[in-house]
């Protein structure tokens, strides 16, 4: 008996997620882009980030890490844009955590403190949230450097 | 300052676009909404999805918001199980069979529960924090994803094998006789 859960769910997902990969993989210093925790079952995707190709001018740190997280539910999809390197982790994240800061928010965590701010995204389309999230991380990545 | 206009990659035009957003929607959607997700006409956005309709990727449904469209339960599925049995080793299939029997044993003990059901039916326990009960709730999603993913697979194994009995490489798809073997 075949198992249909509201929506078809879990195949949605992974149509998100393959056409999410596809994206990264076409990045500029991106490279290693994974299905975590595996190709079959994926429920985010990785990828290692050359700092200075993807913003494409030097910058004081390496290397880091992206992970993209997209779960389709009834009404608004879960999504999250994650970028973690040695001083900073930031992201745009759309879930049910600080609704009074919109449908998406914006979170800064380095080693002094976590900040919490309107995320002013609320694009529904997988890739389009991710674009909109590839565009604006160059100017929060320059603002990383200006506070330290 | 909010998001008005969406943003797209470059290289995506507009009957990619609006397929991408109808494909991954779980909540059926009215062509107007599909349009300004995929910052297309209303009229582009009815005559792609009309043309997908046809082709069984969407299923068109009436709702209080007029004509809606949303994935195809049985399309999806169908292509998830025939991508599967084409495109990977019986042993990568059964790696994940294992992998995921073993996630779920991981939640059973975690949370001290036998099924899914009970996990679910836990989720009214008056003494959980908001944090325990949106963790559970993740948990359950995902625990829900593995079965589906498991059903999948199971359907991909045993297509490789009806497959080879036939005598047609699920692999490339070519059959070695070009004859169906007899019974008997």
């Amino acid at each position: 008996m075949v198992l249909f859960l509201a929506g078809g769910r879990g195949f949605t997902r992974r149509e998100g997620l393959r056409r999410i990969k596809e994206r990264l993989d076409k990045e500029p210093g991106f490279s290693d882009v994974q299905y975590q925790p595996s190709r079959l079952r994926p429920r985010s995707v990785v990828a290692t980030v050359d700092i200075e190709m993807f913003v494409g001018e030097t910058f004081p740190r390496d290397w880091a890490t992206v992970e993209v997280t997209w779960r389709p539910r009834a009404g608004t999809d879960v999504q999250r844009v994650q970028w973690v390197d040695d001083a900073v982790s930031l992201g745009w994240h759309k879930d049910d955590d600080h609704e009074a800061l919109g449908t998406t928010h914006f979170q800064i965590e380095t080693a002094e403190e976590i900040v919490h701010e309107p995320g002013h995204l609320e694009a529904e389309a997988p890739l389009s949230f991710l674009e909109s999230c590839l565009q604006r991380l160059p100017a929060k990545l320059e603002e990383t450097i200006a506070d330290q | 300052m909010t998001d008005q206009s969406h943003v797209w990659p470059a290289e995506m035009d507009a009957a990619d676009r609006v397929r991408h957003v109808a494909l991954t929607r779980t909540t059926p959607r009215n062509a107007g909404w599909i349009a300004e997700e995929a910052d297309v006409s209303r009229d582009t956005a009815v005559k792609y999805l009309d043309r997908m309709a046809d082709q069984g990727d969407l299923s068109v449904v009436e709702t209080a918001d007029g004509t809606c469209y949303r994935p195809d339960d049985v399309t999806q599925f169908l292509r998830e199980v025939r991508t599967l049995a084409e495109e990977q080793s019986v042993d990568e299939l059964t790696g994940e069979l294992r992998a995921i029997g073993d996630e779920i044993d991981s939640w059973k003990s975690a949370y001290g529960v036998e099924s899914l059901e009970e996990l679910r039916q836990s989720l009214g326990r008056e003494e959980l924090s908001p944090s325990d009960r949106r963790d559970r709730l993740e948990t359950i999603e995902e625990w829900e994803y593995n079965i589906q993913v498991r059903e999948a697979i199971q359907l991909a194994i045993s297509l490789q094998s009806s497959l080879t009995k036939l005598d047609v490489d699920p692999h490339t798809g070519e059959s070695g006789l070009g004859t169906l073997p007899q019974e008997g």
